[in-house]
């Protein structure tokens, strides 16, 4: 049975996330992020022992808490790991995705619970308990994963869901009417090729919508003393960041969130730029480079009258694609014709700066064309790996496997839309070919 | 009054197997059909098996029911169906003599242990306190323990030629006048379906020189597993097309087609479409194809597959003979369409005992289904199921992953057919396990079980099947790098390395009868070994299945207690807690397969199960 895994506290700010984890390959993905002074392998981690730690996979990298549960001895009654990590949704949604990526697979509603019921756990207490909980809450989310997905978006998923029942029929309908077909032009492969890039660019698309629920983290960088603390202060409206004359005076990342035309903007003030002997300040530089690392823009912001540091520039530029060069001080020193012209002091362009943060990081992207969800995103990813097994099964004209993989591909595409697959098929086969005797 | 452990109504394609599987498993057993020239009789087209039908028949065989013995008896061609794909999907299908198979078919029942033919009609079911108890035929009272409805095509039915009706059965035969009354006056949900079939024409009137011969397979098996050797001389058939004048003909007089017109109120089979049917839907295609069968061995008559029709007399002449190879066409017999009652197989549960009736089962066209094979197939079923109850044993229900038979009757009774349902390897989700070669290896065990494998049946499966285990062992043994190169090097490959025979296999380019050679002398039989490397092939994907076919496995051991009370559920959906009431599934698995069932509600089941074993 495949191992599953959701975020099983609500979605939304809050102390504490938990992402739960449950089958056969729980503990083995957990340790593919989890890191902990004392574990090392599988057999170091003590059952039921809350343990403080680090998750850490490319841009994140935070201290949670990891619990584990041996077999028979959990909820489902399978190897369960959870992740106790900092709330937020991004935060907890990064950990899921980590997660899944590993090869867990997104858990469906009630999941958890009918494992539970599988392996004999649940008593008659919980699953009073669970009973109607279940039943208000994932009908809501299967009523709700469908009609909460706006208009476009759910066009492009039935346009790809219809598109790839049209391939799978028309196979199907020469398998079923070998001599009868025999008459009919096979266009089948070149379909599922184009459905491919569709769903390819809506599982991309992805990487926006996450950027719309769980907001677009922006890292302030550049030399110190160019005044990165006094535009956080300017965009956030108040005196956030201690500001002085003195070079270096930003040791630590400082951290402040603002929406900007309806997306939220998490700005990361970091410690300047330059060669120093100072301990804490050598420390704080490497946390200003990580935390550009991990943003989805950055603003390298330098004098207007100065030009940017070329390797410091460059060595941004090798991380990140989204940077915008910020020119500040243009009150006192003039307008630059590189960049963008701001004064942090005045407040002179900080608003146009905010639209061009926006613009870096979604484009044109509109949140009613994609995907939102962690679930459809999951469901998508999975028929987009069905796919491309479909097409190399293709190559080797193993024609009955490509369906296997086809109907695997349908058929996660489904979970979102609820419809299933089989029927469609058919309905579709006698819809478009004149097969029968 | 008379009594038998069990009676069978009608003796078609499902009630043969119902009827020798009762009294293969001891039951004095009665057999009623209208006319023993009825029996087994092939109303429509010349030929057993086809894509899905195929699997069927040999599914049937491996059971120990009769179809793949009596069409290999009457066989005058046979081919493989996709042989140029893959191994899961090829399908066995083979042309028949109908009178040969009519005559075969009533020989075997007339041998037949504890098995008795009375011709007569049917004209009522006893029942008492819920339970059938016989049956009244032809004005007799007949006393049974188990009463199995296999009616097909003949409940109340008319045919239809144009303006043309008659109160009748298929092909000229007297049709049940009564039963349909009776059965509606129980409470059995009927409803009218409709199906048709082409013309038969003289055989000395068509003109082959202008079609295209298509011949049979010559290195192929036959149906049965317990079959010997191959076909050796076949009868072709001949290939031919509507044309643009054909088109203009049909389109001309579609105001007089029956199904056009509102004289046909039954609901037809989509993949059984009449030719007005296919002009009328496909305008844009240029022509159809019309295949040219032998009804018989060298005999008088043609079935033209393809030429379904309900246009008058008239009309069909003329059609018929815009057809190239047709212009001087004689008619036999002209097209018509049937009208029929059956019954919604919601009303039957997975074992085919109608649910409202304690020991009354049903199979074949009554239920809904259409095809000599999906007949069969439910007839043994039902015949088997009839049997145990008798003996108070618990049913046997194939799984959609056992078994093409467990597919098509799963489909039946949980998700209904709004037209006659013919079976499709599209609806099989296990395609590439349940493939016609091991047919024997998923159910001739059970058949073993259940009681209907004879000792000489069993005993040639185990020599197969230990000789396909030993050649499989026999794969895994290294073959030194100096013959995989050579052997590879004729492919116009290279090898680098030693390897298995198994591995070889994995390779596109390598096929069964290239490792031959490498294979112990006493192994190297070519169709075995054929066999085996299908699953070598498949390894990947055979995978993928396994770990979707555990995952419903678990859902269908929850079993759901018969009487449960789904409408006093409050956390089911309304559309939920009807439809669960109506189908009353026996696990969850058939409840999830459910339409408008949703993964919520069964939730909610699941709980409710925990709640109620406590």
């Amino acid at each position: 049975m495949d191992t599953i895994a959701a975020i099983s506290t609500p979605l939304g700010e809050g102390a504490i996330g938990i992402v739960r984890i449950s089958g056969e390959q729980a503990l083995r993905i957990a340790l593919r992020f989890f890191t902990s002074p004392r574990i090392h392998k599988e057999e170091d981690v003590i059952p039921n022992d809350l343990r403080l730690g680090v998750f850490s996979d490319g841009a994140i990298r935070e201290k949670c808490m990891m619990v584990y549960f041996r077999a028979p001895h959990s909820y489902t009654g399978e190897d369960m790991v959870e992740f106790h990590v900092h709330g937020g949704s991004f935060l907890v949604s990064k950990v899921l995705e980590a997660v899944l990526g590993a090869g867990a697979k997104m858990a469906s509603p009630g999941e958890f619970t009918k494992r539970a019921f599988f392996a004999n756990k649940l008593t008659l207490d919980e699953a009073e308990g669970v009973a109607a909980m279940i039943g208000a809450e994932s009908e809501a989310e299967l009523r709700g994963a469908y009609s909460l997905m706006s208009g476009r978006f759910r066009e492009r998923i039935e346009k790809l869901s219809d598109e790839l029942t049209k391939v799978l029929s028309t196979m199907e309908a020469a398998l079923d009417y070998p001599e009868e077909m025999a008459d009919e032009a096979d266009d089948a492969r070149a379909r599922a090729v184009s459905v491919r890039a569709e769903m390819k660019k809506l599982v991309d698309s992805f990487k926006e919508g996450k950027l719309i629920k769980g907001g677009v983290t922006v890292a302030i960088v550049g030399k110190t003393n160019v005044g990165k603390s006094s535009l956080l202060n300017s965009i956030v409206g108040y005196q956030r960041a201690i500001v002085t004359d003195i070079h270096g005076t930003t040791r630590d990342v400082v951290d402040e969130t603002i929406v900007h035309k309806g997306v939220k903007l998490r700005f990361l003030d970091t410690a300047g730029l330059r060669e120093t002997q100072d301990v804490v300040e050598n420390i704080g530089i490497e946390r200003s480079l990580s935390a550009a690392k991990g943003a989805d823009v950055v603003l390298y912001v330098a004098e207007s009258n100065a030009e940017p540091d070329e390797a410091e520039f460059a060595s941004i530029r090798g991380f990140s694609k989204k940077i915008i060069l910020v020119k500040n001080k243009v009150d006192v020193l003039g307008v630059s014709e590189k960049g963008l012209n701001v004064s942090a002091k005045t407040g002179e362009g900080v608003g146009v700066l905010l639209d061009e943060i926006v613009r870096a990081a979604l484009g044109d992207f509109r949140s009613e064309d994609s995907l939102l969800e962690e679930r459809h995103a999951d469901c998508l990813r999975r028929a987009l790996r069905s796919l491309d097994e479909a097409l190399v099964a293709w190559e080797d004209n193993n024609e009955e496997c490509v369906l296997v993989d086809l109907r695997e591909s349908i058929g996660a595409i489904s979970e979102i839309s609820g419809k299933g697959a089989t029927e469609r098929v058919i309905n579709d086969v006698f819809s478009r070919f004149c097969v029968g005797k | 009054m008379r009594y038998y452990d069990a009676i069978v109504i009608g003796a078609g394609h499902a009630g043969v197997e119902a009827a020798l599987a009762l009294s293969r498993l001891g039951n004095q057993t009665l057999i009623v059909t209208l006319s023993e020239k009825s029996v087994s009789h092939m109303a429509c087209n010349p030929n057993v098996g086809g894509t899905g039908k195929g699997h069927l028949v040999r599914e049937v065989d491996a059971l120990g029911g009769q179809m793949g013995l009596n069409a290999d008896s009457s066989l005058l061609q046979i081919k493989m169906l996709n042989k140029n794909k893959g191994a899961a999907v090829w399908s066995l299908r083979g042309q028949t003599d109908k009178d040969v198979y009519h005559e075969n078919m009533l020989s075997t029942l007339r041998a037949a242990k504890n098995l008795e033919i009375l011709e007569g009609e049917c004209e009522d079911i006893l029942v008492e306190g819920g339970k059938a108890v016989g049956a009244v035929v032809s004005g007799e009272k007949i006393g049974a323990k188990a009463v199995v409805l296999c009616t097909g095509v003949y409940l109340s039915s008319r045919t239809i030629t144009g303006e043309e009706i008659h109160e009748a059965g298929p092909y000229g035969f007297e049709n049940a006048k009564n039963l349909s009354a009776a059965l509606l006056e129980k409470g059995l949900p009927l409803r009218r379906f409709k199906t048709g079939t082409p013309a038969r024409v003289y055989a000395d009137s068509i003109d082959y020189s202008v079609m295209e011969k298509e011949d049979g397979d010559y290195d192929i098996g036959c149906f049965s597993f317990m079959t010997e050797g191959k076909l050796l001389e076949q009868t072709p058939c001949y290939l031919t097309y509507t044309n643009e004048e054909t088109h203009r003909i049909i389109r001309e007089n579609i105001h007089r087609a029956p199904l056009y017109n509102g004289t046909i109120h039954g609901v037809g089979p989509r993949y059984c479409p009449s030719i007005e049917d296919k002009i009328m839907r496909f305008a844009d295609k240029e022509r159809h194809q019309i295949f040219i069968e032998p009804e018989v061995k060298d005999g008088e008559l043609m079935y033209v597959q393809g030429m379904s029709s309900s246009l008058p007399k008239d009309v069909q002449e003329k059609m018929y003979r815009s057809v190239k190879g047709l212009e001087n066409v004689r008619f036999a017999r002209y097209a018509y369409a049937i009208e029929y009652d059956c019954i919604d197989p919601l009303a039957l549960s997975p074992s085919l005992e109608v649910k409202a009736i304690e020991n009354l089962f049903s199979a074949g066209q009554f239920n809904g289904s259409s095809g000599y094979e999906e007949a069969a197939a439910q007839g043994l079923m039902a015949g088997i199921n009839a049997a145990r109850k008798i003996r108070s044993l618990p049913p046997v229900i194939l799984g959609r992953d056992e078994a093409y038979i467990g597919v098509l009757i799963d489909d039946l009774v949980t998700k209904g057919t709004n037209e006659p349902y013919r079976m499709m390897t599209a609806r099989a989700e296990y395609r590439l396990s349940l493939r016609q070669d091991n047919a024997d290896k998923r159910l001739t065990p059970l058949g073993r079980e259940i009681g209907l494998v004879s000792d000489e049946r069993w005993k040639k499966f185990c020599d197969r099947k230990a000789k396909k285990e030993a050649i499989t062992e026999a794969f895994k043994e290294k073959v030194p790098l100096a013959k995989v190169a050579e052997l590879f090097r004729s492919k116009g490959e290279t090898a680098s390395v030693g390897m298995t025979i198994e591995e070889m296999l994995k390779r596109s380019f390598i096929t069964a009868s290239d490792i031959l050679p490498f294979l112990p002398e006493s192994l190297r039989d070519p169709d075995l070994a054929a066999e085996c490397q299908i699953d070598v092939k498949y390894g990947g994907y055979l995978l993928k299945e396994k770990a979707h076919r555990e995952e419903m496995r678990k859902m269908e051991e929850k079993k759901l207690p018969v009487d449960m009370d789904y409408l006093a559920m409050q956390n089911l959906r309304i559309e939920a807690r009807q439809k669960l009431d109506k189908i009353r599934p026996i696990t969850l698995g058939q409840a999830s397969r459910i339409s408008g069932v949703s993964p919520a509600d069964i939730a909610v089941l699941v709980t409710h199960l925990v709640k109620t074993n406590k």
